[in-house]
């Protein structure tokens, strides 16, 4: 068996508000293998969001640890780049200083210009974005700034890719060419992705595995091989009958918790969603 | 810019029309001085209303013997140097109360204290403490711009992102990265709408420190002039502080829309629409 890259090891995490406490996370364990697509699926408010932000080193556990490549991590890293639900890009750089602003921290004046820009030319190549350079975020749609965020992302070269519903906010049509222009580049670059989404479809797409987490306090309650072959980015597999019985599969996994998960608890604000 | 479909405007109309919405701005002010010129010349009364053809006439007496010459340059230079002052102060400390919980705890109280008082009733206790030298009015200047600055810059920093500052994180960026390469220029639209304010205030707290104590600068002379039953002289002091302080407001806007160029552009966009 491969080393996993990165591993979450009995992961507590209890929110508490003026007294009151919320167990978000109990006993979670998850690996993720190097090159693998690993889908976190749940339904909204379950605690996917809140165990990225764990792996991502950008929230502290309650108990428990999270390894990457067998060591503990110590907060957030450029080694787990993520991409956030809503644009992240600063308003006040462009789209290139934006893909670059990783870079600069810490190759200021070793790099030549010449080599940043080359590396802005591919990484723009790679989402479909040529020629944007010199944009500023406010000038992009929607799925534009997200192939920007996945560009600035992907230009730290980070060993594992950490993804918070990225597409979330997309309308459906763009959502839909986002998908496969993600399919695309990961079966290109065959990076280590974890990927959170509340969409069954989008994770069968995407993913090699699907972890299904059940509600309050989020574990994780299945995780199941998805097999249908790759690459997947030409034929979206959209009516394949292989999805069609992993979707209604995934839907009786999700059926009870979204139930469990509907219902609110007291004093806990979901800024988990 | 509303052109009618029905009636098409000759190019002669065309070139007039947008020569005077070109100038729309300054009707009001125009508007203003007739009535002013008017109303002077109705009441027929120069100690209760002297004319605007006078009051300019005594501005430019004044300028041309250098006496009122001197009253900008003084006034001006104690303007700017207790502005200087509180902006020194108040952006550092504006940021640290935003940024470290232990500032913000140690600093708040006070500054929610002492942000009421009216500064004009510091001027006593300052001239007790300075002297009735510069030190005083610099102070006082200082004391009073001080709170806009500090408090604005706060509210900025305050207002930043989670999600910029994770991504930053994620980029691998130090706590001093984070600070002068998101937070910063996250704040200073806020920076200057502060800087602005506390402009303003400045030119306020100069006035009344100089009608307290002082043998030059505005303040001064528009109180001589009160003294002496010379109301041109009272209004063209006046005057000179409209000009002045326009002015300055004008340099501080153009300065912050070149600094924050990407926040008025959203905001241009905003209005267009």
């Amino acid at each position: 068996m491969q080393t996993p890259m990165i591993q979450a090891r009995r992961v507590d995490k209890t929110f508490s508000r003026r007294g009151n406490e919320a167990k978000a996370l109990a006993d979670v364990n998850l690996d993720v293998y190097p090159g693998e697509f690993l889908a976190l699926l749940g339904p909204s408010g379950c605690g996917k969001s809140t165990l990225l932000y764990i792996f991502g080193g950008l929230i502290p556990v309650t108990s428990g640890e999270i390894l990457m490549e067998g060591r503990p991590i110590c907060g957030a890293g450029r080694d787990r780049g993520f991409v956030f639900q809503e644009s992240t890009l600063y308003p006040w750089l462009s789209v290139k200083d934006n893909v670059l602003f990783g870079l600069k921290l810490r190759a200021a004046g070793r790099r030549r210009h010449a080599e940043l820009d080359r590396t802005v030319d591919d990484l723009l190549q790679l989402v479909g974005l040529t020629g944007f350079e010199q944009f500023r975020p406010d000038e992009l749609s929607g799925g534009m700034k997200q192939r920007v965020s996945i560009a600035a992302c992907l230009a730290n070269k980070p060993k594992i890719l950490l993804m918070d519903e990225p597409f979330g906010a997309l309308d459906a049509q763009t959502r839909r060419v986002m998908q496969h222009e993600l399919l695309r580049i990961h079966e290109m670059s065959g990076h280590t992705t974890l990927f959170v989404t509340h969409d069954i479809r989008e994770a069968i797409l995407l993913s090699d595995r699907v972890a299904v987490m059940s509600a309050r306090p989020g574990t994780i309650k299945e995780i199941v091989d998805i097999t249908l072959p790759r690459p997947r980015w030409r034929k979206g597999h959209e009516n394949d009958h292989g999805m069609l019985r992993l979707e209604h599969r995934f839907e009786a996994l999700l059926q009870q918790d979204v139930e469990v998960a509907s219902r609110r608890v007291p004093g806990v604000q979901s800024s988990t969603s | 810019m509303a052109h009618s479909i029905e009636s098409r405007p000759t190019p002669v109309a065309d070139t007039i029309r947008s020569f005077l919405s070109r100038f729309s701005r300054v009707y009001s002010m125009i508007g203003l001085l007739i009535f002013w010129e008017v109303l002077a010349i109705v009441i027929n009364n120069p100690l209760f209303l002297p004319r605007l053809s006078d009051v300019l006439g005594t501005t430019w007496e004044h300028l041309r013997s250098g006496e009122l010459v001197g009253d900008i340059a003084i006034s001006t230079f104690r303007c700017v140097s207790g502005f200087a002052l509180a902006f020194t102060i108040g952006v550092p400390l504006g940021i640290l109360m935003g940024w470290s919980a232990r500032w913000d705890n140690f600093w708040n109280l006070l500054i929610s204290f002492s942000n009421p008082i009216p500064k004009l009733g510091l001027i006593p206790l300052f001239i007790l403490w300075l002297g009735i030298g510069e030190a005083s009015k610099v102070g006082v200047i200082a004391a009073g711009a001080l709170f806009p600055i500090l408090i604005n810059t706060y509210s900025g920093v305050r207002g930043v992102g989670k999600f910029w500052l994770w991504r930053a994180a994620t980029c691998g960026a130090n706590q001093l990265e984070i600070l002068y390469k998101v937070i910063l220029p996250a704040a200073l639209p806020n920076i200057m709408a502060g800087a602005r304010l506390g402009m303003a205030v400045s030119w306020i707290l100069v006035l009344g420190a100089e009608m307290v104590a002082a043998q030059m600068g505005l303040g001064f002379r528009i109180l001589y002039g009160q003294q002496t039953f010379d109301t041109r002289l009272v209004f063209a002091g006046l005057l000179m502080i409209a000009i002045i302080g326009f002015i300055f407001d004008r340099i501080i806007l153009a300065l912050s829309s070149v600094l924050c160029r990407w926040h008025f552009r959203q905001m241009d966009e905003f209005s267009a629409s």
